[in-house]
């Protein structure tokens, strides 16, 4: 049987290194990882302010938790045909958040998702919410 | 639990998997205003709630394994709530939640009982002492390991393939984000085991009133989670 003071002693110094680690992962992940103005491509930067103007932008639904949400969207794919990647749907892309979260997409994927312009966010109406992707400042290739 | 009829635990399972149920359905379903969007409600769902629900039914029942009866039951309400794309992967992760409490709270040396026992013995200082700590430790670990568990589950269920690259990037947002849940078990914890103005004696509660209670509050949670998601669960 442990001994009760011993116990306390231990569950005290797990529980602040659980609050410490935790706490320093929480604010290290909070600090965006890059610039949320932009979205890099290729090398190629897109400003989230002129995303309509420099592409088509589209009007989508997609259900995001328990709301039936209308953004406004322009295509993955016009953004990836304007950055002079060579055969595009030979490669996967990632595309990464500003927290450091990170998803594969296939190039199916890829056709069918938009960047949302007001939310920044990546959304993928026949993906799950889970991983569509939040203040979005990267799509990067991953070489097939 | 000697001196609580089988049927009475049963019946406690039922209750209070499906309170939990309720509450996973109902709040997992908020979406946070903008500003608040990144904060994970998952985290209080689990730290607090799910923690809380079932510290307190161990205390007044003092069942071993009756929380992970508890969590399919929750799980299988949530099954009927279709919030999100995949419904199977947030049911199975109450479940893996529920494991990791009994994991960790089977234990001897932890048990809740003895803890309410000590605090009603006017001993609640001491208890605390155990039971903050312990809380900060059981929040955070039920709760990483349910968001491991659906980051795992459902690129698989849903057949967008897991990539291990992708789980390694969002790793340090769910170790992150379990800080919130951490402080939540803090709190939830003592207050569900100590706190004497919820104390019930299971066994002494008249039959009647136990079933009766406890067949209304279920047939609610089931109910309100079909009024709220019909349209949903229809298709509508």
């Amino acid at each position: 049987m442990v001994e009760r003071g011993r116990l306390n002693v231990v569950l005290a110094i797990a529980a602040v290194a659980v609050l410490v680690g935790s706490g320093i992962t929480l604010a290290v992940t909070s600090v965006p990882q890059g610039d949320l103005n932009v979205v890099i491509v290729n090398g190629f930067e897109y400003s989230w302010m002129n995303m309509n103007t420099t592409f088509t932008s589209y009007m989508v639904e997609a259900d995001l938790k328990e709301d039936h949400v209308i953004f406004e969207c322009v295509l993955i794919t016009d953004l990836i045909n304007a950055s002079q990647i060579q055969n595009p749907s030979q490669h996967t892309y990632v595309v990464v958040g500003s927290d450091g979260y990170e998803v594969t997409f296939t190039w199916y994927q890829i056709t069918h998702g938009y960047l949302a312009i007001t939310e920044k966010r990546a959304i993928f109406p026949d993906v799950a919410a889970r991983n569509w992707v939040r203040d979005v400042i990267e799509i990067r290739i991953v070489e097939g | 639990m000697e001196g609580i009829d089988k049927r009475r635990i049963w019946a406690g399972i039922v209750l209070f998997g499906s309170a939990w149920g309720l509450l996973e359905c109902v709040l997992g379903s908020i979406r946070m205003p903008g500003g608040l969007e990144a904060f994970p409600m998952g985290a209080v769902l689990g730290g607090m709630f799910g923690l809380g629900i079932m510290s307190y039914t161990r205390r007044i029942y003092g069942v071993m394994w009756m929380q992970l009866g508890m969590g399919i039951v929750a799980g299988f309400l949530r099954f009927w709530a279709p919030v999100g794309t995949c419904v199977v992967c947030s049911a199975l992760a109450i479940v893996a939640e529920s494991l990791v409490f009994e994991l960790i709270f089977n234990q001897s040396v932890l048990s809740i009982r003895s803890f309410s026992a000590e605090g009603a013995g006017g001993r609640a200082k001491a208890a605390m002492k155990t039971l903050v700590p312990l809380g900060i430790i059981a929040g955070y670990v039920i709760y990483v390991t349910g968001y491991a568990f659906t980051q795992v589950f459902t690129p698989i269920v849903t057949g967008s393939g897991f990539m291990m690259a992708d789980f390694a990037s969002v790793v340090p947002l769910i170790l992150g984000r379990g800080f919130y849940a951490a402080l939540c078990g803090a709190v939830a914890l003592p207050a569900a085991v100590l706190i004497q103005q919820l104390d019930v004696d299971v066994a002494k509660v008249s039959v009647r009133k136990y079933y009766v209670g406890a067949a209304a509050g279920s047939a609610m949670c089931w109910a309100l989670v079909f009024a709220l998601f019909l349209p949903r669960i229809l298709g509508m």
